[in-house]
């Protein structure tokens, strides 16, 4: 192994920044599948009825207590292996390995986005939900355009862990082959028989750390800008200036 | 499609025969992760002008670089290190005979150490100045401070952050494979690779990780639940 070459570094950089996209369309739909499954195991954790609770929280207990490598390997070999002999595990075999990834951790993060949003969700009190209904609103527009909006302010900054989290995890999916930026740039130093294995690592610690730092900064100011000002403060003091005015 | 039983029957013992290597790189792991987490926080919490500086940057690298990217790291950077190292020193070891396992304490800890690091720090901020102040001040010595006053509340405080760092590394010891590890991923990868039953051995491993960090989880809240009487004097104030 030779020293760190700044040349190579970049040549690392340059070959690898492109798979960027690879890296955030696995982090995009993931979220997003992840959300969908998280918000059906919020709503069965929340539900009265008992077998839907035990069976969230069966789900949540699973996923809590895997690590997402083994997870990953049993969609990744597991599953096309067990179906092997059936036309749909024929099927599986020809899909690009990113849907697997994509599947992984959806199913992985829909267990913790179930509890962002149920912790989301008792942010909200129950009387504005009411006070919707009571002013004429259906329930859908009570949800959509009270409940949501608060519940959104108050997931961002556990929205934004979640991202960093499968950005920096999803890295893993090197393991089954991916070439996403991590994936790209060991292919590339196997090319050239790892001698500048080196290089290749400060190349990818100077992709990986400020972009991580930069969604944390990101997610930070988003929340901090939702800081909106409550109505009836605002309300208040347009009250008290009035007061004073007389 | 079906499900081979048998392969579970006669793999399952194997791939149970490496717990233990599971757990020998948890806890080393998680002990080199507590001592130096410790050292980081009570730095990062007495703002040590250049020490703090270079701990917040070191935390920030492995919080925002892939686990899988610091293993390689450790894993290939290392030994070429210590060749050099032994080669001055002219210690007559062959680095290649060391202990793959030795590595993986190391690459595992690093990250440990930052997550550690920050619930002892957690723990630390809650505990007030003002103990420090009358230890001090009744004439105990910083020394008997720090180790019979602040630490055991701080470490009370930060006890439930500290059995998630414990679960988080119990699942990435999963990763010690790629330092050709053999523990119970690297174990069942290698038993589903003779016959290609991969559904099977992965099943079992999957099982064995739910069983073993559901028993951490169950041990950690037992103890939680026992330790929570020492948090009063924290908890009146």
């Amino acid at each position: 192994m030779k020293k760190i070459e700044l040349e190579w570094v970049f040549y690392f950089i340059k070959e690898s920044l492109p798979y960027l996209s690879v890296t955030a369309q696995y982090v995009f739909f993931s979220l997003i599948f992840g959300t969908v499954i998280g918000s059906v195991i919020a709503k069965a954790k929340m539900s009265k009825s008992k077998i839907a609770n035990f069976l969230a929280s069966f789900y949540i207990t699973i996923v809590r207590c895997t690590p997402s490598i083994v997870l990953l390997f049993l969609v990744y070999f597991g599953v096309p292996a067990l179906l092997r002999d059936t036309s749909f595990g024929a099927w599986l075999n020809t899909l690009p390995t990113i849907i697997f990834v994509i599947v992984t951790y959806s199913i992985f993060i829909g267990a913790s986005i179930s509890e962002v949003i149920r912790g989301a969700f008792q942010v909200v009190s129950k009387g504005q939900r009411e006070a919707g209904l009571a002013v004429g609103m259906n329930e859908f527009q009570t949800f959509a355009s009270i409940i949501l909006p608060q519940m959104v302010k108050a997931a961002i900054p556990n929205i934004g862990n979640t991202i960093i989290f499968l950005f920096k995890e999803g890295a893993l999916a090197y393991t089954i082959g991916l070439h996403d930026v991590l994936g790209r740039a060991y292919f590339m130093s196997g090319r050239t028989m790892n001698v500048h294995a080196l290089s290749m690592y400060v190349a990818l610690t100077l992709i990986y750390w400020p972009i991580s730092l930069l969604l944390e900064k990101l997610f930070k100011t988003i929340s901090e800008k939702m800081q909106y000002v409550h109505v009836e403060t605002v309300k208040e003091t347009e009250l008290a200036k009035e007061v004073k005015a007389a | 499609m079906y499900i081979d039983f048998d392969f579970i029957k006669n793999s399952l013992p194997i791939i149970v025969h490496k717990i233990p290597i599971t757990l020998l790189l948890t806890v080393v792991s998680f002990v080199i992760a507590l001592v130096f987490g410790t050292i980081f926080a009570y730095v990062n919490y007495k703002k040590v002008k250049v020490a703090s500086k270079a701990i917040r940057v070191y935390m920030s690298i492995i919080r925002g670089t892939p686990i899988i990217l610091q293993i390689y790291v450790i894993y290939n950077v290392t030994p070429k290190l210590l060749e050099g190292l032994f080669d001055a020193l002219g210690i007559g070891v062959n680095i290649y005979n060391i202990d793959p396992i030795w590595y993986a304490f190391f690459a595992l800890s690093l990250a440990a150490t930052v997550s550690a690091s920050e619930a002892i720090r957690a723990g630390l901020l809650s505990i007030d100045k003002g103990q420090f102040e009358a230890g001090l001040s009744v004439g105990l010595s910083e020394r008997k401070v720090l180790f019979d006053v602040v630490f055991p509340q701080a470490f009370t405080n930060a006890f439930p952050v500290l059995g998630n760092v414990l679960v988080d590394l119990i699942k990435s010891t999963s990763l010690a494979f790629m330092m050709s590890v053999v523990e119970i991923t690297a174990q069942a990868k290698i038993l589903g690779g003779e016959v290609l039953r991969y559904f099977e051995s992965y099943l079992c491993v999957f099982i064995i990780y739910i069983f073993l960090i559901k028993a951490v989880e169950i041990i950690n809240s037992i103890i939680e639940s026992r330790i929570s009487t020492y948090k009063l004097g924290t908890a009146h104030r």
